[in-house]
């Protein structure tokens, strides 16, 4: 075994696994690869000791409680949303009624020319009148 | 906790029974929170991340389909949680050249009293050389390594074949290895 070997062994070697008899004979001859060897052990000690730290005891408790104050804040701005919803229905509606009240109470030349043309009794004869001789002129 | 029982609690909590959800919580925190520390080498914002993996995990609970086991489920998200978080962190830094949060990871997960120059020195390569990992090569490397999953259930999680984590494994332990060799030239 050369070291490009016991390098791509080393990189394939689980945890506890025999490595061979070539790879430790390697290890033992060149120090180069016994001292990568020796790091890459270091480094997986220090991925079990880091992977070996326990959760705080109060986690579970935090994330309940996150939970239950994202549930109020999703109550409350569904509660906001009615809210702003009434509000401006009752903002349209009052407008709505300011308007047909202005409109019954003070209708406009067009509007008074509308309903005499629909509420008299000869509707509208004097506006068509008033256009055919308008026609006719142009004519 | 098996499968089947999972299986109730998530009907309960799809039925909303928020309470039946603390049982999962405690069920899978250890190994959220130890994918979290893989990713993010830090215990705080371990923590954090754990915490706001369950929260996501519980809006999501409508769209579980009972298609892979709820550990699969929820390790997935875990992984992809915590993958968005570092790169949020890597973009928050290049916006704001921000070298703060250097001096924190350093520190990392905390340290017996009698931790050397020689640890630190080795936590700081150890860091190194998991940024040098692709994406999938440091998914696949922590579910492994910190999360201490078999190459059969990396692969349920990850969506991908057993033949492909043991490819990424083995080349993100070679980059580790690389990383190792460059310190050593250097000394
Ligand atoms: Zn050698």
């Amino acid at each position: 075994m050369n070291c490009v070997e016991f390098e791509i062994r080393l990189a394939k070697l689980k945890s506890g696994e025999n490595p061979g008899d070539e790879f430790i004979k390697h290890r033992n001859q060149c120090a180069k690869c016994t001292k990568l060897a020796n790091e890459v052990e270091g480094l997986f000690q220090l991925i079990e000791v880091d992977a070996s730290k326990t959760v705080s005891p109060f986690l579970s408790t935090r994330i309940m409680a996150a939970l239950d104050k994202k549930a109020m804040e999703v109550h409350i701005s569904i509660q906001k949303a009615w809210q702003i919803a009434a509000v401006s229905l009752a903002l349209i509606a009052g407008f709505n009624l300011a308007l047909f009240m202005d409109y019954r109470q003070s209708p406009t030349d067009a509007d008074s020319v509308l309903s005499e043309y629909f509420f008299a009794g000869n509707a509208g004869m004097e506006i068509e009148n008033n256009w055919l001789k308008l026609s006719t002129d142009e004519d | 906790m098996t499968e089947n029982t999972n299986a109730i609690i998530v009907e309960k909590v799809k039925q909303g029974d928020k309470e039946a959800y603390r049982h999962l919580v405690m069920r899978y925190q250890q190994k959220v929170f130890q994918t979290c520390i893989g990713f993010l080498q830090n215990e705080a914002d371990a923590e954090d991340l754990t915490q706001e993996i369950f929260i996501k995990a519980y809006q999501k609970i409508e769209s579980f389909r009972f298609q892979s086991a709820f550990s699969t489920w929820l390790y997935r998200i875990s992984v992809n949680t915590c993958v968005n978080f570092l790169r949020k962190q890597k973009v928050k830094r290049l916006l704001f050249m921000d070298s703060g949060n250097q001096s924190k990871e350093l520190k990392g997960v905390s340290e017996p009293a009698d931790y050397s120059i020689e640890r630190e020195e080795q936590r700081r390569m150890l860091r190194t050389a998991l940024k040098e990992l692709t994406t999938m090569q440091r998914k696949v490397f922590v579910l492994s390594q910190y999360h201490d999953l078999s190459n059969k259930e990396t692969a349920e999680v990850l969506e991908i074949s057993e033949k492909a984590v043991e490819s990424l494994l083995f080349r993100a332990r070679m980059k580790l290895q690389k990383a190792v060799k460059e310190r050593m030239t250097n000394d």
